[in-house]
């Protein structure tokens, strides 16, 4: 990185924390702070939906995980992921932006009352906490500086307290599509002449076809249950809190759902380009000597012209300061709106207040954060650790509240949230493994949740009556 | 049990209403698409597809969507959309 690229890192974070300071003055109230005044327009959902999915873990963690998975990471975790959320995209948007009046937790309230609720809300607190991003940012300044992992997480995480603090909802919105447009306009650029440079497709089957031969086939680099996981946890977002906030925060049903359908196929171009990164990683670095992460980021450094690479930086911090605002701004309004509420014996605080709690839930999220992100060797190791617990608890009660119009019962909701995250924990401490393959807790939790369910909705208060006095949709 | 039977409203039709033959239809035939030719390109060692295709059609998507977003705020600043 020279001066010149340095220059513009420093001008961008200016920049992003100006308009952070521009919407601060437009978000006094919790509609806007917290869902924008339900005004987000297409382009924006998109942005921000883009740059919120594909944070630092989704896209150095993609890249590293490549290096292992090879052509598989392609067939199995980016046409599956992508695949499976075709339902969110056409049936649960539209819905959660009809239906969504507040929080996530508001909708397990409603459908299984209190405790449910305040289950719920811990759980997403704790996902709320992204500590695989920050541990992605450590990896972009060894990279990029030569700096300290810690000291380059702990700036980034406070531009990411102080765009939640500041701009709300709209601030990371907006600060989010320009994000969007650097990481992916930069990275993608800098592929070609990666990819061209190891000899394209040929030179790279060529070079690994001995040492990693299971890397160049559609399923070889995925051992089953590691396939099967993955596949799973592609359907996490559907209990995603910043989805939901999103969905919920657009200008009609329409514009989540269209934003989201086109984000699959940016998604799936940005995937083939992360992918092969993460490929030609392993050509250049077959015994894998360097964390591939920080070979990412020092690989297209060295690709792109001075000022591009500087622009690439702001890209990729940026997505992962997108990611950070986005779940602290979320955390925060599940402990102001949601826990605290409730705490209060169903008393809300002024939205002075609300804003305010939010403001000092955010800087406690960041500090947890970087006390733990250099814990995990990998960064999706973090998030798919984080993922787990929260979607064994989540999934199936949020998907039923959603899309189950029948009977559901406070045992129910209780039931598969406890029975899904008591499995999931047991199992983790103690796995059990077929044919010499270990079984991930989670193929195990998903499927006895689902069971705790069904059996939990023969006891217990239908919540349905109360709902229609409440005028909640559907 | 509950009343799915219940008749929904014009409103919670629409919501759910998926128009295939319409942006929504088109939107999923496009993923389809890009992954049959990313598929193919990979399997097929076909370099243009994978090298150039594949961050083109990224690029050009993300640009395409930052343009909307440009113009729909030059609107609001130029007070377009507030007169009716």
């Amino acid at each position: 990185m020279t001066i010149i690229d340095n220059i513009v890192v420093v001008l961008c974070f200016i920049g992003i924390m100006l308009i952070g300071y521009y919407f601060s003055k437009t978000s006094q109230d919790m509609d806007s702070f917290y869902k924008a005044n339900r005004a987000l327009p297409w382009s924006l959902v998109v942005g921000t939906l883009m740059a919120s999915w594909y944070g630092g873990a989704g896209v150095v963690g993609t890249v590293g995980y490549s290096t292992t998975m090879g052509f598989a990471g392609f067939f199995i975790w980016s046409i599956g992921a992508h695949a499976v959320r075709f339902p969110l995209a056409l049936w649960v948007a539209p819905k959660i932006s009809v239906k969504a009046k507040g929080t996530m937790p508001d909708l397990l309230r409603e459908h299984y009352g209190k405790f449910a609720a305040v289950l719920g809300a811990i759980a997403i607190v704790i996902t709320c906490l992204s500590i695989a991003e920050v541990g992605a940012v450590g990896y972009v300044g060894e990279a990029a500086w030569h700096a300290n992992k810690f000291v380059v997480a702990a700036i980034v995480v406070l531009f990411s307290i102080g765009v939640t603090c500041l701009g709300g909802l709209m601030g990371v919105a907006v600060t989010d599509m320009i994000f969007f447009f650097l990481m992916v306009t930069c990275v993608s650029s800098a592929f070609p002449k990666m990819f061209f440079g190891v000899g394209g497709l040929e030179g790279i089957k060529a070079a690994l076809a001995e040492p990693a031969p299971e890397m160049l086939t559609a399923f070889g680099g995925i051992p089953i249950p590691q396939a099967a996981m993955l596949i799973i946890l592609c359907i996490n977002l559907y209990k995603d809190p910043a989805f939901y906030q999103r969905f919920a925060a657009a200008n009609s049903p329409k514009t989540g759902k269209r934003a989201m359908l086109l984000c699959f196929s940016i998604w799936l171009s940005f995937d083939v380009v992360t992918i092969m990164t993460g490929t030609i990683i392993r050509v250049k670095d077959v015994a894998l000597a360097t964390q591939p992460e920080v070979s990412y980021i020092s690989m297209v450094i060295d690709n792109l012209p001075v000022v591009a690479r500087g622009l690439f930086v702001v890209g990729i911090l940026g997505a992962i300061i997108s990611t950070l605002d986005s779940y602290y701004l979320i955390g925060g309004e599940i402990i102001s709106n949601d826990i605290i509420y409730m705490l209060r014996g169903d008393k809300k605080l002024s939205d002075k207040a609300s804003i305010n709690v939010t403001r000092v839930a955010a800087i406690i999220f960041g500090i947890i954060g970087l006390a733990t992100a250099f814990k995990f060797d990998r960064v999706y190791d973090g998030l798919i650790f984080l993922n787990s617990i929260s979607m064994t608890l989540l999934f199936v009660p949020i998907i039923a509240a959603l899309m189950y119009e029948g009977r559901k019962t406070t045992v129910a909701g209780i039931a598969s949230m406890i029975v899904g995250a008591v499995t999931w924990i047991y199992f983790t401490l103690f796995p059990v493994s077929i044919g010499g393959e270990s079984i991930d807790a989670i193929l195990i939790g998903l499927p006895l949740s689902f069971i705790a369910f069904l059996i939990g909705n023969r006891f217990g208060k239908d919540l349905t009556e109360e709902r229609k006095k409440l005028g909640v949709k559907y | 049990m509950a009343k799915p039977e219940e008749k929904k409203t014009e409103e919670e039709m629409q919501v759910e209403k998926v128009e295939w033959i319409g942006v929504d239809g088109a939107l999923v035939l496009l993923y389809i698409v890009l992954a049959c030719i990313y598929g193919y390109g990979i399997l097929n060692s076909v370099d243009f597809i994978i090298g150039i295709m594949a961050p083109g059609i990224a690029i050009c998507i993300t640009v395409a969507v930052f343009l909307k977003y440009c113009t729909e705020v030059f609107s609001f600043a130029t007070g377009k959309k507030g007169k009716k």
